[in-house]
């Protein structure tokens, strides 16, 4: 555990606070990956920055061109929003696959991005989403597409002290999927896990965005498949493309909880059948 | 008599310590508070063999609060076994409770003692020690061969068959009925795989060691064993019997991991410090360092006429028994004693079994014992016969299965660790088990349905039956005391070990049955070394059958002495009095009430208190039966495996309580199907374990339960209290081979490792058709 906890209850007062902290010093936002690793002995930060309480973050909410999901929204508050229903096709069908109950009234998509898990189930699908992260320091913002804040497992474009303000989610009408393969039913992390959101008109792919979790160092952003299916009507032919094509684009590794080759092959079969859903 | 006149037994009492546990009422060995308690923590060895060649506790003992560091220069060296069985073990005599060698990841190199905690934790870190470290052996079948690394070099270990091939157990039996398989038209053989699996009983292992106001060493500890907790500490620390007390509070949850004597090393502490002292493992050291099940290779050849009659059959069970050899013998015996004799085989039976040493965790006794290794690969077997000779799988076992009043040489030759006794079956509802099975599956129609599918996504139906033992005949033994309370309630005593089980609650019914009463007018005690009367605990399957039998004996026993009171009281003769509704009732109508006798025999006349004791044992071991059916979904481009739907009909004779009977076999079934889709201990390639944690060690949770469903099935056992027989642990053993064959059902592909994972279903899907493109698997019947 920290030698300190503290917790400032707006951004004005966590500005103010942090030049007093000591230079080791983390925030903690739901806890749940933080809390787990300093019990596992893999977190020794002196200071906890507990920002659960900051109100900017914990709100949901819609403009004219896109939807702001605060980064210390729950992940069980999104579950209940209708407009994350209406415009998240692909955080929608995720999040029943994101670990518990109890664990997603804790936890928040900030802190799952931030964390940078490249088998994160929310982060996996707010990138099929084209979402852009939005960070503050100081009172300095920057808007920064969710795909490039992943440099590496547990490694962020994230400046020190910088925080997640929350997610924009262009308000465009799509469909959505995500499909994950665990090691049981309910409660495991993936082996593999494709997000795709796609504007078919007329049968043709219009816009398309694939994501992979557990297949990379980061939760990946699938360019060139996205790219490669745009224009394209999706037939049988053009889904067993692209799931082709997705397998070259990933690099899974083998670990405790799949094998290389394995994860490789579901990554095709697993956007292949996410594909199919948008097409019926 | 009948299970239709039965009052108390065969129904379903409320479990006796349900609602204090539920409401969180102290009742487990941690939730009691102790004055001056210390607190154990034990170094456990990094590497999987080395020799200690220097260890230096020096600035260990210079931690603020710590009072006692052991190695093995502080303790007698005595050879003993873990396993909490009956006297003499049958397990060999290997293990040190500390020892001058490390034989595994995760072995016992030393011991601390400490006013906190952290203090104890930072104390072990201080542990300095000088290891040689010797080459390693992980694969049991690379550790038999010859200049293999050898384990147990040491001098004084005792039993051990052959250490120089780290065998740790063997045995040979067969049956020669001519020529091997000269009559068979079809002869099969092939491997089944068993990985190392953890109990994950939610409570870890944990005791607390303290001691009386006379000096005794009392040990308050999570055990299925109190009586060999005694006389095993007693043995491995060199001091009497009488002076050690063993207390098992409640329990949660053992599955065969508490059956293993592990309490030394705490009361070593106590005794060093003479202070009150708690052991509680970890989740990792539970998974690392307490027990596992034996991994099993079991390979199985088996020949079959086109009629169905099965002519021979022979089964080589390699169990890895890890570094020490607790249960070797037994466990690998019962693989084969609880499995061959299922099927009638026509002329020859053959079984060979090693236990072999390596240096990865330590197996040890777990449900199914043994049963579960080999029941996978003679069910699959029994399938693949059933195939090739084109019968149905369930008329094929119909044909064979062992019938009432049969019996099978290998009763007489295999018992657990020695030779077994002579049984012919005296109750058997498996037919009825079969057919209510088959009917809630749906057999015949959904084979018919699923013998042409198209597509990915594939399902199928399979079949397995079991049997086990009701205890060890001949060899366990249970008793039980009881006494009238001047109320008209009694105690009832018993050194019966209720782990979470519910045998204190079925043990009163029984009694409460003998002596017409209510279940709720038995107070029982269980279990305590000083007041207790003895029994071996629990494991083989034996508390209802054999403890069930002695609280039998011991209500008759107390009724008889009721009925001579009663008697005097009433002025009838004691032939014409029996008990019913807590009154003793004449033939002519006048009673007395159960207080009035109690009263009358402690202050008025004659007066005595109204108790008795005795014992049981038995001379066969009643087999359970059950028929498994499940109905399977396999993903054949993802390998993934859901169970639709799992039917359990268990023939446990007389269900003395049919909820708790439920609820024992629905946990059993759920525990098989999470190694059968998801268990799996892995480890490095030097054995170290690399899952050892419920995060990446997954096991079934309530919300990956399929829809699973239990029969009971009634019998009536001749040789069992009230027609019981046993029903802990037969339920283990049938998902395994059950989805395995249905996974055959569905998709023609056989599976011989467990568990059966994605990744490895895709795999053997994709070896027999090379490019499963969606819809390219051939069905194959």
């Amino acid at each position: 555990m920290p030698e300190i906890i503290v917790k400032p209850s707006n951004l004005k007062e966590l500005w103010e606070m942090l030049p007093g902290l000591p230079a080791s010093r983390r925030y903690l936002a739901g806890g749940t990956d933080i809390v787990t690793a300093n019990n596992a002995g893999a977190e020794s930060s002196v200071c906890w920055i507990d920002i659960s309480g900051l109100p900017e973050l914990a709100v949901i909410k819609e403009t004219a061109g896109s939807l702001f999901i605060g980064s210390g929204v729950k992940i069980s508050e999104i579950e209940r929003s209708k407009a994350a229903a209406r415009w998240c096709p692909a955080l929608t069908a995720a999040i029943p696959h994101f670990a518990s109950p109890s664990l997603r009234n804790m936890a928040t998509l900030g802190g799952n991005a931030a964390n940078s898990s490249p088998c994160a189930d929310g982060v996996c699908a707010l990138v099929a989403e084209g979402a852009c992260a939005l960070l503050a320091l100081r009172g300095k913002k920057r808007r920064l597409p969710l795909k490039d804040l992943f440099l590496g497992p547990k490694r962020t474009a994230l400046k020190k002290d910088e925080v997640i303000l929350g997610f924009e989610i262009p308000k465009r009408p799509r469909a959505g999927a995500y499909l994950k393969l665990g090691p049981r039913a309910y409660f495991g992390i993936s082996k593999a896990a494709v997000a795709v959101t796609a504007e078919i008109s007329g049968g043709v792919v219009k816009r398309v965005c694939v994501a992979l979790g557990s297949v990379a160092p980061v939760p990946l952003h699938a360019a060139r498949t996205s790219a490669w299916l745009v224009n394209k009507k999706l037939s049988a032919e053009t889904i067993a493309g692209a799931s082709d094509l997705v397998k070259a684009e990933v690099s899974p590794i083998t670990d405790a909880r799949s094998g290389a080759d394995y994860r490789r092959e579901m990554c095709g079969v697993l956007l292949e059948r996410a594909l199919k859903s948008l097409a019926e | 008599m009948d299970a239709k006149d039965l009052k108390v037994v065969n129904k379903p009492a409320i479990k006796m310590d349900a609602l204090g546990l539920a409401c969180g009422e102290p009742a487990f060995t941690d939730d009691m508070d102790f004055t001056g308690l210390l607190y154990a923590k034990l170094l456990w060895s990094p590497h999987a063999h080395a020799r200690i060649k220097k260890i230096d506790v020096s600035a260990a003992l210079k931690v603020p609060g710590v009072k006692a560091v052991l190695t093995y220069k502080d303790l007698p060296r005595v050879p003993h076994t873990t396993a909490g069985q009956g006297y003499p073990e049958p397990s060999p005599y290997d293990t040190y409770t500390l020892d001058n060698k490390v034989r595994y990841v995760g072995d016992r190199v030393a011991a601390v003692a400490a006013e906190t905690a952290e203090a104890a934790k930072e104390a072990v870190s201080r542990i300095k020690v000088d290891y040689e470290v010797l080459p390693a052996v992980l694969d049991t079948f690379e550790a038999m061969k010859d200049g293999a690394p050898v384990i147990h070099d040491e001098e004084d270990s005792k039993n051990i068959p052959d250490a120089k091939h780290n065998i740790a157990a063997k045995f040979d039996f067969e049956v020669r009925n001519g020529e091997w398989f000269k009559e068979a038209d079809h002869v099969f053989e092939h491997s089944w795989t068993m990985p190392y699996l953890q109990h994950c009983a939610i409570e870890p292992h944990i005791s607390i060691a303290y001691f009386d106001n006379t000096g005794r060493l009392v040990l308050r500890t999570s055990t299925q064993v109190p009586f060999h907790v005694r006389r095993i500490v007693a043995q491995a620390l060199k001091i009497p019997v009488k002076n050690i007390r063993v207390i098992k509070p409640r329990i949660g949850g053992g599955f065969g991991s508490k059956q293993e004597v592990l309490e030394d090393i705490v009361a070593a502490l106590a005794l060093k410090t003479r202070r009150p002292v708690k052991l509680e493992y970890t989740r990792k050291e539970t998974f690392i360092s307490s027990r596992t099940r034996h991994p099993a290779t079991c390979r199985m050849k088996a020949g079959v006429k086109k009629d169905g009659t099965i002519t021979d059959a022979e089964m080589e069970i390699t169990l890895n028994t890890g570094a020490y050899g607790s249960h070797a013998l037994t466990v690998m015996m019962c693989s084969g004693s609880h499995t061959i004799p299922m099927y009638r085989v026509k002329n020859n039976i053959r079984f060979i079994g090693r236990s072999v040493y390596t240096n990865m965790p330590v197996a040890g006794a777990y449900r199914g014992y043994g049963a579960t290794q080999g029941f996978f690969a003679w069910e699959c077997l029994m399938d693949m016969m059933a195939a090739k000779i084109g019968m149905d799988p369930v008329e094929f076992r119909k044909m064979n299965y062992i019938k009432l009043g049969e019996g099978s040489p290998v009763f007489k030759a295999m018992g657990e660790g020695r030779e077994g006794v002579e049984q012919v079956i005296t109750s058997c509802g498996l037919f009825e088990a079969i057919k209510k099975g088959a009917d809630e599956i749906k057999w015949a129609e959904k084979k018919a349905k699923y013998a042409s599918q198209s597509g990915p996504i594939r399902r199928g139906v399979g079949v397995a039956c079991m049997m086990q033992g009701s205890g060890i005949p001949e060899v366990d033994m249970a008793s039980a005391t009881m006494k009238m309370n001047e109320d008209g309630s009694f105690n009832l005593l018993v050194g019966a070990a209720d782990l979470g089980t519910g045998s204190d609650t079925i043990l009163a019914q029984i009694a409460a049955e003998v002596l017409g009463i209510k279940t709720d007018d038995i107070i029982v005690t269980s279990s305590d070394t000083d007041i207790t009367p003895f029994d071996v605990g629990a494991y083989a399957s034996s508390t209802t059958f054999i403890s069930g039998g002695a609280v039998k004996k011991t209500a008759e026993k107390v009724r008889d002495m009721i009925i001579e009171v009663a008697a005097k009281i009433l002025d009838q003769k004691k032939e014409d009095l029996r008990l019913e509704g807590g009154k003793v009732v004449a033939k002519d109508g006048s009673s007395c009430s159960l207080p009035e006798v109690a009263n009358t025999s402690l202050y008025y006349y004659n007066q005595h208190q109204i108790t008795a004791s005795a014992s049981h044992f038995a001379h066969t071991s009643p087999p359970p039966f059950q028929a498994n059916f499940a109905e399977v979904e396999v993903d054949t481009e993802t390998g993934k495996v859901k169970i639709l739907d799992y039917v359990s009909c268990v023939d446990c004779g007389t269900a003395i309580n049919p909820v708790l009977a439920e609820g024992q076999n629905d946990g059993a079934v759920l525990n098989g199907i999470s190694h059968t889709l998801s268990e799996e201990m892995e480890f490095s390639s030097n054995g170290t374990p690399l899952n050892a944690s419920f995060r990446r060690y997954k096991i079934f949770s309530a919300a990956d339960t399929p829809p699973l469903r239990t029969f009971i099935i009634p019998t009536w056992e001749p040789a069992g209290p009230f027609g019981a027989k046993s029903v802990s642990e037969i339920g283990i053993n049938g998902p395994l081979p059950a989805v395995a064959n249905a996974i055959y059902n569905a998709t023609g592909v056989w599976l011989f490792d467990a568990p059966f994972t994605p990744d490895r279903v895709l795999a053997a899907i994709k070896k027999q058709a090379p490019s499963p493109a969606a819809g390219s698997v051939k069905l194959l019947h």
